[in-house]
C-alpha cells in the first residue's frame, strides 16, 4: 500500500515535471509577444481620442465613484482593494498625456522585441492601469484578457525570436541557433491553463442563463443592434441552426478545457476557436476582443507551425538589417531548437 | 530541486487564484466568495485577475443607450446618445460607450441599491456634459433597448415588430443637472483636496 502511493506520488512528480519544466522552443511565446504587443498600441491607442474623458479626474469615470463601487460589489467582508492604477494619481492633462505617449512607446517597443522582458514588466505595469482606472465604468473582456497575455510575457524570454532584441544579438556575432528554454514552457502553460479556465468559467456562466439552455441565446447576442455589425436576423427562418450554433458554443467553450489538449481534439477545438471569435470579430462588433483571444489561443499552436508562418517574414526583415542569417533564416535556422536539453530552472 | 520545488508551489498558488477568480465572481457560493474576495483578494487585484468570464453569461444583456439633452445659453440645445456608431469611431472607441452605457446598469438583487448606483454613474456622465458644453442644463437618461426573439418565438402582437421598434426601447432612469450641481460638485472637490494637501484627512 504504501509503495503503492510512492509510486503514484512518483508518477505525479514526473508528470507535473514534464507539464511545467520540459524546456521548449520559443518560438510560439515570441510570436505570441508579437501580436500582443501590436493589440495593446493599438487597443490603447484609441484612447487618445478620449483621453482626459475617461482617464482625467474630471471625466466620464471619476475615480472617487469607480472605487467606491468597486469596494460596495467586494461585499461587506472584503477587505480594501489593491486595485492600483498611477492614473488615480494623475491631475494634470500635460503629464496624462506624457504618460499616455510614454505606454505607447513601451507597447510599441514590446512589439518590435526590443528590450523584450523589460518592455513586457512596463507594458503589464501599463496595461494594469489603464484597465483598473476604467473599472467598473468602460472595460470589457478585452482589458481582461490584454492584462493576461502581458502578465504571462514577463515569465518567459519572449524576445528569444521576432524581435529587435534577436537581430542586436545576431549582428554582435551570437549564434543563430535559439535555445529551447524552460521559462519559455512555463509561460506558455500558464497561458494555456489560463485559457483554459477562462472558457470553464465562461461556459459555466452560460449554463445558469435560460436562453442558453433554451438554445435561444445565439439569436439575442446577433439581433442585439447594439452589437450587430453584421446582419444574421436571416438566421430567424432557421430555429435550428440557431439552437445549433448556441448549443455548440456552450459545449465547446464547457469542453476546451478537456479537449484543446489530446493531439486528436486539439485542431478541431482550434478550428472552432477561430469560428467562434470569428462570428465575435465580424458579426458582434468586438474585432479586438476577437483577436486577443485568438492571440491566446496561439499558446496551444505548436513551435513548429509557428516557425512556418512567422520565420520567412523575420528572415526578409533580418536579412535586411543584418545582412545574413537572421531571425530563424538561413539553412541553420532549419534547426528549430538547440539539440541539448536547456538547464533547469534556478539554474539559468 | 530546492528552485523546483518553491517554484511548483509559485505555481501551484498562481493556479488556484486563475480558478478561484474564474469561481469567485458575485453571485458565487460564500466559500469562494471567502476564498476570492478575501484571503486571495490583494492577489487577483494586484495582477488584476478579478473581474471573472462570464462573457455573455448568464444571458446575453440587451442594448443599453445614453440619451441627453443639455441646454447652452443662448444655443440650440445640444442633443446626443451614446453608443452612436456615427460619432465614435473606430469600433474600438464606439465599444468603450456602449461599456459606459451598459456598466451603469449595475447589477444587484435589490432594485432600489442597483438605481442608487446607476443613478450616481448617471450623475457623473451629465456633470461631464455640463463641463464638457459649458452648459446649463442637463437631462440624461439611460434606455434599455430589449431585443425580441425571432419572429415565430414572439407572441402574436410582436410578430410584425421590427428589432428597433419604439415599443423595444425603455427608460431605466432619467437625471436633470444644473450649473450649480457641477459648482457644488467642484466646490466640494476642491474642499476634499484642500484637506488632503494640509494632512487633515490623513
Amino acid at each position: 500500500m504504501i509503495r503503492a502511493v510512492r509510486n503514484y506520488a512518483s508518477d505525479a512528480w514526473e508528470a507535473w515535471n514534464d507539464f511545467w519544466f520540459t524546456a521548449a522552443n520559443p518560438a510560439t511565446l515570441s510570436a505570441i509577444r508579437v501580436c500582443t504587443g501590436a493589440m495593446l498600441f493599438y487597443t490603447h491607442f484609441i484612447w487618445s481620442f478620449d483621453l482626459e474623458a475617461f482617464f482625467g479626474q474630471r471625466g466620464w469615470l471619476p475615480p472617487k465613484l469607480t472605487r467606491e463601487l468597486e469596494a460596495f460589489m467586494g461585499g461587506p467582508d472584503a477587505i480594501s482593494r489593491w486595485n492600483w492604477s498611477y492614473f488615480n494619481s494623475i491631475d494634470s492633462p500635460t503629464l496624462l498625456w506624457l504618460v499616455h505617449v510614454a505606454a505607447l512607446v513601451i507597447f510599441f517597443l514590446l512589439t518590435i522585441g526590443l528590450f523584450s522582458r523589460v518592455m513586457a514588466v512596463l507594458a503589464f505595469v501599463a496595461a494594469v492601469s489603464y484597465s483598473n482606472r476604467i473599472t467598473p465604468g468602460a472595460y470589457f473582456g478585452l482589458d481582461t484578457i490584454n492584462c493576461m497575455l502581458a502578465m504571462y510575457l514577463m515569465v518567459g524570454p519572449c524576445g528569444a525570436r521576432y524581435s529587435a532584441d534577436r537581430l542586436w544579438r545576431l549582428r554582435r556575432g551570437a549564434p543563430v541557433r535559439v535555445d529551447a528554454s524552460v521559462w519559455a514552457n512555463v509561460a506558455i502553460r500558464l497561458i494555456q491553463v489560463h485559457m483554459c479556465v477562462i472558457y470553464l468559467f465562461s461556459g459555466i456562466g452560460k449554463v445558469r442563463g435560460g436562453s442558453w439552455w433554451f438554445g435561444e441565446a445565439a439569436w439575442y447576442s446577433f439581433a442585439n443592434l447594439e452589437y450587430q455589425t453584421w446582419d444574421l436576423t436571416w438566421l430567424a427562418d432557421h430555429p435550428l441552426l440557431i439552437n445549433f450554433m448556441t448549443h455548440l458554443t456552450v459545449f465547446w467553450e464547457l469542453g476546451y478545457a478537456a479537449l484543446i489538449w489530446p493531439r486528436l481534439t486539439r485542431p478541431w477545438m482550434l478550428f472552432l476557436a477561430v469560428l467562434m471569435h470569428g462570428g465575435i470579430i465580424f458579426a458582434l462588433g468586438m474585432p479586438t476582443f476577437g483577436l486577443v483571444m485568438l492571440i491566446g489561443n496561439l499558446a496551444f499552436v505548436s513551435p513548429q507551425f509557428v516557425q512556418k508562418v512567422f520565420d520567412p517574414i523575420a528572415r526578409r526583415i533580418s536579412l535586411a538589417v543584418v545582412g545574413g542569417e537572421g531571425q530563424g533564416g538561413g539553412a541553420a535556422s532549419n534547426r528549430p531548437v538547440s539539440p541539448q536539453p536547456a538547464p533547469p530552472v534556478g539554474a539559468r | 530541486l530546492g528552485v523546483r520545488i518553491i517554484v511548483s508551489i509559485l505555481l501551484l498558488w498562481h493556479v488556484t487564484a486563475v480558478f478561484i477568480a474564474g469561481l469567485s465572481v458575485p453571485g458565487s457560493s460564500m466559500l469562494a466568495g471567502l476564498i476570492g474576495q478575501y484571503y486571495m483578494q490583494w492577489y487577483l487585484d494586484a495582477l488584476a485577475m478579478n473581474r471573472g468570464h462570464h462573457f455573455f453569461a448568464p444571458d446575453p444583456p440587451p442594448g443599453n443607450l445614453i440619451q441627453y439633452e443639455v441646454t447652452v445659453s443662448g444655443r440650440e440645445p445640444i442633443k446626443g446618445q451614446f453608443p452612436s456608431t456615427k460619432e465614435y469611431w473606430p469600433r474600438l472607441r464606439y465599444h468603450r460607450y456602449f461599456m459606459l452605457a451598459a456598466q451603469a446598469g449595475i447589477d444587484h438583487p435589490e432594485e432600489r441599491v442597483a438605481n442608487s448606483w446607476t443613478e450616481k454613474y448617471l450623475t457623473a456622465y451629465a456633470l461631464h456634459l455640463l463641463r464638457e458644453h459649458e452648459g446649463e442644463r442637463v437631462r440624461l437618461r439611460r434606455v434599455i433597448h430589449d431585443v425580441l426573439p425571432p419572429p415565430m418565438w414572439r407572441r402574436t402582437e410582436e410578430r410584425e415588430m421590427a428589432l428597433d421598434d419604439q415599443r423595444t426601447y425603455r427608460i431605466h432612469l432619467e437625471v436633470i443637472k444644473t450649473r450649480n450641481d457641477l459648482e457644488a460638485q467642484e466646490r466640494a472637490s476642491q474642499a476634499v483636496s484642500r484637506r488632503w494637501t494640509s494632512g487633515g484627512m490623513r
